[in-house]
This record gives C-alpha cells, sequence and structure tokens, in this order.
C-alpha cells in the first residue's frame, strides 16, 4: 500500500474540514482526488505530504506514518503544489539543485542534468525562472517533485491555469512520468482525470462520497440513463414521447435524447417502435453519463 | 544546512527592501558627515556650553573622525531596528505569502533547522549592516576628519561631563560597541521573526515590530519611580544604548581617565545578559510556534 488513510480527521477551530474518512492507494496506481472548492482535498493533501498535522486518524505512506516520522515520508514523496510556489529569482538549473540539496542526495549535478532532459526543459535551463512560460515553470515544478525520485507522486491542480496546447503537453509529461509511481492527482479538469487517471476519490464536505473507478462509477452512480436514437426520416416526437420508459426527450435534426429509467428496456421498445411504423435506425446507442454528471450527483446539495 | 543558509542569504540579496536599510545608513552618515565638515564648530560650542569655562580643549581637533562616530551613533543605533525589523519581518511570512513555504515544508528539512538558519541569515544580514556602518561612520569619518582624542559629551544626573579618550585608547571601544549593537539588533531580528510566524504578509510583523519597539522606548524613557523600578529593568529597550557605556571611561582620584578601563563593566555585563535572554525567549517562542504551526497559505 503507497498511501493509507484511515479515520482522517481535521478541524479548523469549530469547523470539520475533513471528517473521519479512510482509502488507500495501491502502489503503481493513479488515483484522481476530486472534489468542490472547501471540500477538504487540499486539507488531505497537504496532510499526506506532512505539512498540516495529523490531528486525528492514521495517514502512511509507504508504510511510513506521517505523524512519527515525518522526514522520511517527506523523502518518498514528490509533491507539486497547487500554484506551483518557486523561487522565481533563481535560475532553472539552480532551483533544481537547491531541491536536491535539500533531499540531501548524492550526485546532484548528474541528476539535475537528467531530470532537466527528461522533463524537457534543456533549452530553458539556463534562464531566470520568472522568464519561463506558464507551462515551462510547471515543468521545472515537476522537475523539482521528481528530483529524488520518489515512490508517490502528489499533483495538486498541476494544469491549471495553463493554455489547452500547455494543459495536453503536461499531460503528456505527467503520464510519462508517473509509470511506476503512485500517483494521487487532484483537478477541476474531470476529462483530464478521466484521461488520465484508474480510479476516483470524491470527497464533499470532508466525507467521501464516492470510490472507485471512473467506469464503475459512470455505471452505478446516476440513477436516469440516457439513449440516443438516430432515424433516417423524421419522426412525431409525441409518439416517441407515448412509448413506455420514456422520461424526457429532446431533438436535434433526426436525433432523439432520451432519459430513461430503463435503458435496455427501452432500446427494444424502440427498435419495436420502428419496424411497426417503416423507419430506418441509423444509430442507437447507450449514452454513458460523463464523470461530470457522476461529479454533480455526488457534489450538489 | 549550508545550502539552505546560502539560498536564504541569496533571497534576501534580491530584495530591494534590503538595500533601503544601505542607501538610508550612507544618505544619513555623508549628511552628518558633510554638515560637521561645514559648520562642525556651533555644534561643539553648543555641548561646550554647560562645561566651557573649566574644560580648555582645542576646538578643531575635537571634531575628528572617532568623534563623528560616536555623534552618528549616538543617532542611528536607535532607528537601525526598523531596518532590522525589514528583513527580519519577511523572513517566514514573505515565504508564506509566495507559498514558497509549503513548498520548502513539504521536503525532509525540519522546522526547527528552517527558522534556525533564517535567524542565523536575519543576524547576518544585522552584523553586515553594522560593518557597513562602521565603514561609513568611523573609517570614512576617519578619513576625511582625521583622527585625535574622542571627547564625549555627557550628561550624568544633573550635571554635564565631558570626558576625553586617548586616541590609542579609542579603538577597542568601537570594536566592543559595535559588538554590543549587534547583540541589541538581534533581539529585534529575533522579535521580527517571531512576529513573522504568525502573518502570512510581511507588512504586518514589520509594522508590529517597529510600533512595539517604539512603546517600549517610550516607556524606557518615562522616569517614574514605578516604572523605573518594576518594568524598564525588564524591557530590551532599555539596553539598547548600552553600548554607550564602553566610552564612559574610568577616572582615578584626581580626576584623569584611566587608560582602557570602564566605568561601569558591570552594567554593560548586565544588559549583555539581559539582551541575550531576550534572544533566547523570541527565538524560543519562535521556534515553539512555527514547530506547531498550520501552515495554510
Amino acid at each position: 500500500m503507497s498511501i493509507k488513510v484511515q479515520h482522517f480527521t481535521k478541524t479548523y477551530g469549530a469547523q470539520t474540514a475533513v471528517n473521519d474518512i479512510s482509502f488507500s492507494i495501491n502502489e503503481g496506481e493513479i488515483v484522481g482526488f476530486l472534489g468542490p472548492n472547501g471540500a477538504g482535498k487540499s486539507t488531505t493533501m497537504k496532510t499526506i505530504t506532512g505539512y498540516l498535522a495529523v490531528q486525528k486518524g492514521i495517514v502512511e505512506v509507504c508504510g511510513i506514518n506521517v505523524a512519527e516520522n515525518a522526514k522520511l515520508s517527506k523523502q518518498k514523496i514528490g509533491y507539486l503544489p497547487e500554484a506551483n510556489p518557486l523561487y522565481v529569482d533563481m535560475y532553472v538549473r539552480e532551483y533544481i539543485q537547491f531541491i536536491a540539496n535539500l533531499h540531501g542526495l548524492k550526485n546532484i549535478k548528474s541528476k539535475t542534468e537528467n531530470i532537466i532532459e527528461t522533463i524537457g526543459i534543456g533549452t530553458e535551463a539556463h534562464k531566470k525562472i520568472s522568464q519561463l512560460s506558464k507551462g515551462y515553470k510547471q515543468r521545472v515544478g515537476l522537475a523539482a517533485a521528481l528530483i529524488h525520485e520518489p515512490e508517490v507522486l502528489i499533483l495538486d491542480e498541476p494544469t491549471s491555469g495553463l493554455d489547452p496546447n500547455q494543459i495536453i503537453e503536461i499531460r503528456n509529461v505527467i503520464k510519462t512520468l508517473s509509470a511506476n509511481k503512485t500517483v494521487l492527482f487532484s483537478s477541476h479538469i474531470l476529462q483530464e482525470v478521466e484521461a488520465i487517471c484508474d480510479r476516483v476519490i470524491i470527497i464533499h464536505k470532508g466525507n467521501i462520497v464516492a470510490n472507485d473507478t471512473i467506469q464503475q462509477l459512470q455505471k452505478t452512480d446516476n440513477k436516469q440513463q440516457i439513449i440516443t436514437v438516430t432515424f433516417i426520416e423524421n419522426v412525431d416526437l409525441k409518439k416517441l414521447q407515448s412509448l413506455p420508459h420514456v422520461l424526457e426527450i429532446t431533438q436535434t435534426n433526426n436525433t432523439y435524447t432520451i432519459k430513461t429509467n430503463s435503458a435496455d428496456a427501452l432500446r427494444k421498445v424502440i427498435v419495436q417502435f420502428s419496424i411497426e411504423h417503416n423507419l430506418n435506425i441509423s444509430s442507437l446507442q447507450n449514452q454513458q453519463n460523463s464523470l461530470e454528471a457522476v461529479f454533480r450527483e455526488l457534489t450538489t446539495g | 544546512m549550508w545550502s539552505l543558509l546560502q539560498i536564504e542569504l541569496f533571497k534576501i540579496s534580491k530584495r530591494p527592501r534590503t538595500y533601503i536599510a544601505f542607501a538610508a545608513i550612507a544618505a544619513i552618515v555623508l549628511i552628518f558627515q558633510f554638515a560637521f565638515k561645514a559648520d562642525g564648530i556651533s555644534y561643539v560650542n553648543l555641548m561646550l556650553q554647560g562645561a566651557g569655562d573649566t574644560f580648555e580643549l582645542d576646538k578643531s581637533k575635537a571634531i575628528n573622525g572617532y568623534f563623528m562616530c560616536y555623534i552618528i551613533l549616538n543617532t542611528l543605533l536607535i532607528q537601525i531596528p526598523i531596518l532590522v525589523a525589514l528583513v527580519a519581518g519577511d523572513a517566514i511570512s514573505g515565504e508564506a505569502n509566495m507559498g514558497t513555504l509549503r513548498l520548502i515544508l513539504t521536503k525532509p528539512v525540519s522546522r526547527t533547522k528552517l527558522i534556525g538558519i533564517k535567524f542565523i541569515a536575519s543576524v547576518m544580514y544585522t552584523i553586515v549592516l553594522l560593518i557597513f556602518m562602521a565603514m561609513m561612520a568611523l573609517f570614512l569619518s576617519m578619513a576625511i576628519f582625521g583622527v585625535d582624542d574622542l571627547l564625549i559629551f555627557r550628561v550624568k544626573g544633573d550635571e554635564s561631563q565631558i570626558l576625553q579618550i586617548a586616541q590609542i585608547d579609542v579603538m577597542w571601544r568601537y570594536v566592543a560597541a559595535f559588538g554590543y549593537a549587534a547583540v541589541a539588533l538581534t533581539v529585534i531580528a529575533a522579535l521580527a521573526l517571531l512576529l513573522s510566524v504568525f502573518a502570512d504578509n510581511s507588512i504586518g510583523p514589520i509594522i508590529a515590530t517597529v510600533c512595539i519597539v517604539i512603546a517600549c522606548t517610550i516607556v524606557s524613557n518615562i522616569n517614574v519611580p514605578i516604572i523605573d523600578k518594576n518594568i524598564k529593568p525588564w524591557l530590551f529597550t532599555s539596553y539598547l544604548v548600552g553600548w554607550k557605556g564602553f566610552f564612559y571611561i574610568a577616572v582615578d582620584a584626581d580626576n584623569v581617565p584611566i587608560p582602557g578601563s570602564m566605568e561601569n563593566w558591570g552594567a554593560i555585563r548586565n544588559s549583555l545578559g539581559i539582551l541575550l535572554a531576550h534572544i533566547g525567549l523570541f527565538f524560543g517562542a519562535a521556534v515553539f510556534f512555527f514547530r506547531n504551526k498550520d501552515i495554510l497559505s
């Protein structure tokens, strides 16, 4: 187990930020950590990285209790904080060497050159950090998080504020570099989480409301299912509305998006309907609930 | 450790506010030197009004490099705490503001070590500031005004005194005075660092330090017996100007100054002890609170 959180609670004064949560992440897993702002995900991540005290519960990284041996657990973690704070007056190479020094590494020069090459910032390494684009600054942050070859990588909104090209670049860098590492990844871009993560933990008001694979969440967590059917001919909307299992229907040209309480039953009904009315179906498919829909359902109200 | 300290000093060197102190000291010293070069005799005449009839001296020789340094220190060492607070007050809060405190604390560096290094860096800055002040106020003044015996005008109780220290007996006193000033200013650095632990921006601890120094200085100057007895001995501001003690030369039965002596070494030693206790108290509190603080910035 790379990360283990058991009955963790954190309060700020009278306010409970995280309320008795438990989860674990296996070695090599990439897990998305989602939740609305203020849900408690940053507090949880900060506690795992060791700079917020564990008030109640147990937090372990690679089997090391964070509260008991923070220094050792920090050696196992590479952390890219939200907003990626950097010493902008330093040069890129100088900064990475400084971070390597903090970790007490040996062969700092060669390790720095390696990570610079791996992250793809060789052309910028001689520049001051303040002169870099946001995408390159993010790469520098990643280089600093990875210089000591950590087993666990914690990324707090790593693509926040980047343009679409930079997002794709950073996403690819993360994908490449996270091989053989355990990654806890927080983001508000749900498509990104879908693209990168094996599993998703959703936290809301300090409680974990979902902890499953994305496919499983999409299957189970929406009460309503959606079917999209396209006919070659135009069909009377009222006739479709009168079919059994149809809850709600919207039309775009000859395509009908139907909300239902039973997708399997409705599919049979639609096929029967097309035969009876001599209609040609060009496509008929179940529309999977997006992660966004799942997220909204679990975190609103 | 050395790497962290290097970076800390590097960060201090990169901040424009660091150089405000050097510019302010240079400007004040140069103004003093210009004014005394142009019309220093008037100042000496004014000082001699009380004792002029009984004390014979060559007024032109009275204004020399040693004398200038003493006058400048009298003024500057009261203002310098503000300049020290500019840097020490920013040590933790400035990093909290930039978010880099979080970055550092997620690395395997202990909080005690981190705040210790910040304190050492602040002390080093204070010492560099004092060395710069010595260069400007002492050595530059010696180059401009030359060297002679040092005359000190002192008010002791109800009487005015003029103390004369032979030029050969002066330099060690300045070394000691600057050393004392370094300890006194380290108290300010420790206080500013302590306040910096509680803030997420630099302005608060800097202003708070200055306010505390001003308030305590005012109390230190209130001459009411109950305050004299119960409060003043515990205020660090009562000892900030203790460096003057090194220049209060002891005299023999014939009122002749004794070379290499001080009137009251015990008082200076006591003052140093109290200042060091304040440093320990402020720094100890800073470490305690920083170790137990949730970093939310």
